[in-house]
């Protein structure tokens, strides 16, 4: 062998050397303890002498440190890193879980009714006249800073270096910061109509310049720290059923103002919740620590001292996740979910989010104008085959708007014509186009993608069934959802805008007013069907502002009849309410929230099956 | 050769400036904007008058235009609309480093496999070898990182356990601001997005190499090598593959500047931080400065990639001169 041949084996030795000490796996940790070891010896020699001897021994031995015991940790996973930890500012799901984990709020939902319980308000009084409301707080709450670094969580202190602990001024702080235009956020328009002057300030003229007056006129006020008292625009009946909401919640004005968009940073954030934010690797994983300051009734009752969220985009790369034992639960990919309701049946949970789908239709574009059609339209969708086929059963057929778990929403098969194919045949033929004949071409236009082309594709054979339409009779358009929005629009030319399109709504808060209130009142500026004002929308008005539950629930009841009866205005045909399997493994024990952000501090795991699954 | 690189850097300006103004234009004519709706719901339009007025987007698109070039020369890439206690700046500062780890891993198993599987395939044309890497090369290529990702996590996560199915193994804060600390960890969990991103490279390099090195070998200039009695191991190595590797470098600075600067697909399966995925939300959510400062940072990569290819001619063709 060459002399360079023998220069480059060498290397390529030293080199695989190098490489593979650089990958090998760490060894065990070898611990050099020096013993100082003192031995007595009495000797006799000569004379009698006592001679103290000092023996150094080098011991060399293994030794394993007593682990300390593993917190009982939640490993989830999430699509999106969380786009805002601020209250005030959050408006989608992942957000609200966080924020529902780190922060208290006014009032709670029950898990299992989605009635109000307390949370930081122990109690509540309702003025007569309905426009007062004043709540009683409990003023144990720390407001704690969790330190990243050294994994110590200290309870806040004020100037006086006193501790800071949750107060109604807290309260008013975070609800006048939710009427400030400047966050741009969603809920700021859903709260802002109740609360007196908030509105005003929302709506403001200039809004780098609001004058100070118009915002210490907002109705929120703290007569002690204890007493929080809110003052209402007109007697909102649903207004309690809002007071969980994250846009309500109490936030620290001190760490605000201090680190200003920065403060929900780990290692700024300062919160008053279950848990502390103890890692935020944005885009990668987030941390939440059990926080050792709350007070012990608040704790929940559920045992996770620890939660892991990893951010996965791809659900077919979290259910594998899932498969491997490293998630406690997972969204089931369309393409695995039959094998996996085969396999899994036991590890397989329904969880409904309560968003209710539906064709709209434009009420001022003919064909559409004719209350008839529009009945005729939605009795020819058989909901339950739609169901089964093409959400693979993943829904409930929906007759009226809202679901079941709202309240005001009539039980789920009594009000509604639904799938009624004679009803529809005949209402056709009563507007003028017996079998269909006649019948001009109309638009509906859905949200691009091969699930929603499914359902519009499964809809056209409906009507072609059902009805006699030709499927070229229906045009189906496809848009990104933004577009969809833009196309759909109230203020969209009639010419310019879809006969029908497919939309979904979700609630904010569990009161019919969100439903029939907030969609389909004819005052609503997202009037997207141009809904033409009658006694329905006098009745909802009424309804909101009804203080008997009862007989507001009658109202609702009347209200939905009025909509989806057999005669019925049908602005839109409800379809389905959106319920999703989920992949969850038997070790966890974990109620999910019908509102407001997943409660993880009443979530159980079992940790020693939780251990053997993962082989420890 | 410095005058040319300098000269090229320089005539560069201006396409990189045409290519961010035709992005620039083009996002924002895009329909929506990103405050125009919140999740399954429409804004309400005076929250999103408010906000657009806060990020300037109310002004005409030259001003906006204008007043991003203003920020890019402070070497600020702008806001994020959505996410606001991060900026563009963070974004590209935690996610590029994972992309340029990944891309720069990937690009060099391809060459590592690809080059000399070519190599073998035409030094043993019509036998055996050239047959299997051939029908390996097809199937890389064939296969697209969409279904090789799920595939790979299936086998060697779920079924053998032997892989990680997701993560990368490092994070910020980076050696050097963009380097991993190469642990155990980090290798494990590179193993499979690699190997994923790899494959197609590598097999088109493969087939590439194998293409031009048969041509190169019935040229004029290798039958007179032989015909002065040289070895053919001679003829091959000093003769031969260097002009072979000319169209297989010419492939690379595309190349390099796509996969550097993220690849979604992989990204989005094995769920790594890259700026391949932050391409995509940016594009969902209309976070108008995020997508303009990514496409600035792809159009520089790809006139450096380039223009690293032009300087890689000079040296694998002797006749190629710039000065």
């Amino acid at each position: 062998m060459s002399r360079n041949k023998w220069i480059i084996l060498v290397l390529v030795l030293v080199l695989g050397v190098v490489a593979l000490s650089a990958c090998s796996q760490p060894t065990p940790e070898v611990v050099e303890k020096v013993v100082e070891k003192t031995v007595v010896v009495t000797q006799v020699v000569e004379k009698e002498v006592e001679k103290t001897v000092v023996v150094t021994e080098v011991v060399e031995k293994e030794v394993t440190p007593t682990p300390p015991p593993e917190p009982v940790t939640l490993r989830a996973y999430s699509t999106t890193d969380i786009p805002s930890l601020d209250p005030q500012i959050a408006e989608d799901v992942v957000s609200i879980n966080a924020i529902e984990t780190l922060f208290v709020h006014l009032t709670n939902y029950d898990l299992e009714t989605a009635e109000i319980v307390p949370e930081t308000a122990t109690s509540w009084d309702i003025s007569d006249d309905g426009l007062t409301y004043t709540f009683h707080l409990r003023t144990d709450i720390p407001w704690v800073k969790h330190n990243p670094v050294t994994g110590e969580t200290t309870q806040e202190m004020d100037d006086d270096g006193n501790p800071r602990f949750v107060t109604a001024n807290d309260f008013v702080y975070g609800i006048k910061r939710a009427c400030d235009p400047n966050l741009g956020s969603y809920y700021s328009s859903v709260i802002a109509p109740l609360i007196v002057g908030c509105n005003e300030v929302l709506g403001a003229e200039d809004p780098d310049n609001i004058p100070q007056e118009l915002i210490d006129a907002i109705g929120v006020e703290a007569p002690d720290d204890a007493t929080l008292v809110i003052h209402l625009n007109f007697p909102a009946s649903y207004f309690m059923s809002m007071t969980p909401m994250w846009t309500l919640a109490a936030v620290p004005q001190w760490a605000i103002e201090a680190n200003g968009e920065k403060w929900i940073e780990a290692g700024n954030i300062v919160t008053d919740g279950r848990f502390v934010l103890n890692e935020w690797v944005h885009g990668v994983r987030r941390t939440f620590l059990r926080n050792p300051l709350m007070p012990k009734d608040m704790y929940g009752s559920g045992n996770i001292e620890k939660i892991v969220t990893n951010v996965v985009p791809d659900t077919s790369t979290g259910y594998a996740l899932w498969l491997n034992n490293e998630v406690e639960s997972s969204g089931i990919p369309d393409a695995e979910l039959q094998g996996h309701l085969e396999k899994y049946k036991d590890e397989t949970i329904q969880v409904p989010d309560l968003a209710v789908f539906y064709f709209g239709f434009r009420e001022t574009k003919a064909p559409f104008d004719d209350p008839r059609v529009r009945r005729a339209f939605s009795a020819a969708f058989d909901r339950e085959k739609f169901v089964q086929e093409v959400r693979q059963g993943q829904g409930l057929p929906m007759k009226h708007f809202a679901p079941p778990g709202i309240f005001g929403a009539p039980p789920i098969d009594e009000v509604g014509v639904g799938f009624d194919p004679e009803f529809a045949q005949q209402q056709l033929a009563d507007a003028g186009y017996p079998n269909c004949e006649g019948f001009p071409t109309v638009t509906l236009l859905g949200y691009s993608g091969q699930s929603t082309l499914n359902w519009i594709e499964f809809a056209q054979q409906q009507w072609q069934e059902h009805l006699g339409c030709s499927p070229d009779v229906i045009q189906i358009e496809q848009q990104s959802f933004r577009e969809l929005l833009g196309a759909t629009a109230a203020d969209v030319p009639d010419e310019e805008a879809p006969h029908m399109w497919t939309l979904g709504w979700g609630p904010d808060y569990p009161d019919e007013n969100n439903w029939v209130g907030d969609v389909l009142w004819c005052d609503n500026p997202g009037n997207r069907m141009k809904r033409t004002c009658n006694e329905i929308d006098d009745m909802i008005v009424k309804a909101r502002e009804e203080t008997d539950p009862d007989k507001r629930i009658e109202m609702y009841r009347q209200i939905e009849e009025d909509f989806f009866g057999k005669d019925g205005e049908m602005p839109f045909a409800p379809l389905y309410l959106r319920i999703a399997f989920v992949a969850q493994h038997s070790w966890l024990t974990a109620p999910r929230a019908l509102f407001g952000g997943e409660q993880f501090y009443n979530w159980t795991i079992d940790q020693a099956a939780q251990m053997a699954a993962m082989g420890k | 050769m410095t005058r040319y690189i300098i000269r090229r850097l320089i005539v560069s300006v201006p396409v990189v400036f045409a290519i961010v103004l035709f992005t620039f234009a083009v996002v924002h004519a895009l329909p929506g904007g990103p405050f125009s709706n919140v999740g399954e719901k429409a804004m309400p339009e005076q929250m999103r008058i408010i906000m657009e007025r806060r990020f300037g987007l109310d002004q005409p698109l030259y001003i906006q235009f204008w007043n991003y070039l203003k920020m890019l020369a402070r070497g600020d890439l702008g806001p994020m609309m959505r996410m606001r206690s991060q900026t563009v700046n963070d974004i590209v500062a935690q996610t590029w480093p994972v992309s340029i780890q990944l891309g720069s891993l990937a690009v060099f198993l391809a060459f590592a496999i690809g080059v000399p599987a070519g190599i073998f395939a035409a030094l043993r044309r019509n036998s055996w070898v050239d047959y299997t890497a051939t029908f390996v090369a097809v199937l890389g290529v064939s296969i697209n990182n969409i279904v090789l990702g799920p595939l790979l996590i299936l086998i060697f996560g779920v079924w053998l356990k032997v892989l990680p199915i997701a993560f990368w193994g490092a994070e910020p804060p980076w050696v050097l601001g963009f380097l991993p600390k190469p642990t155990w960890q980090f290798w494990t969990h590179a193993v499979l997005p690699v190997f994923t991103l790899g494959t197609a490279m590598s097999a088109s390099i493969a087939r590439l190499t194998r293409a031009s090195l048969l041509e190169v070998l019935m040229s004029d200039y290798i039958r007179t090598a032989r015909a002065k009695g040289l070895k053919e191991r001679t003829v091959i190595i000093r003769h031969a593959l260097k002009n072979s590797l000319i169209p297989v470098a010419t492939i690379l600075g595309p190349l390099l500047a796509g996969v550097l600067t993220g690849t979604f697909v992989v990204e989005q399966i094995f769920a790594l931080n890259g700026m391949g995925r932050q391409f995509l939300m940016s594009i969902e959510q209309r976070e108008y400065f995020l997508l303009s400062s990514l496409t600035l940072i792809f159009s520089i990569m790809l006139v450096l990639g380039n223009l690293f290819v032009d300087i890689v001619y000079a040296w694998l063709d002797p006749r190629i001169r710039y000065d």
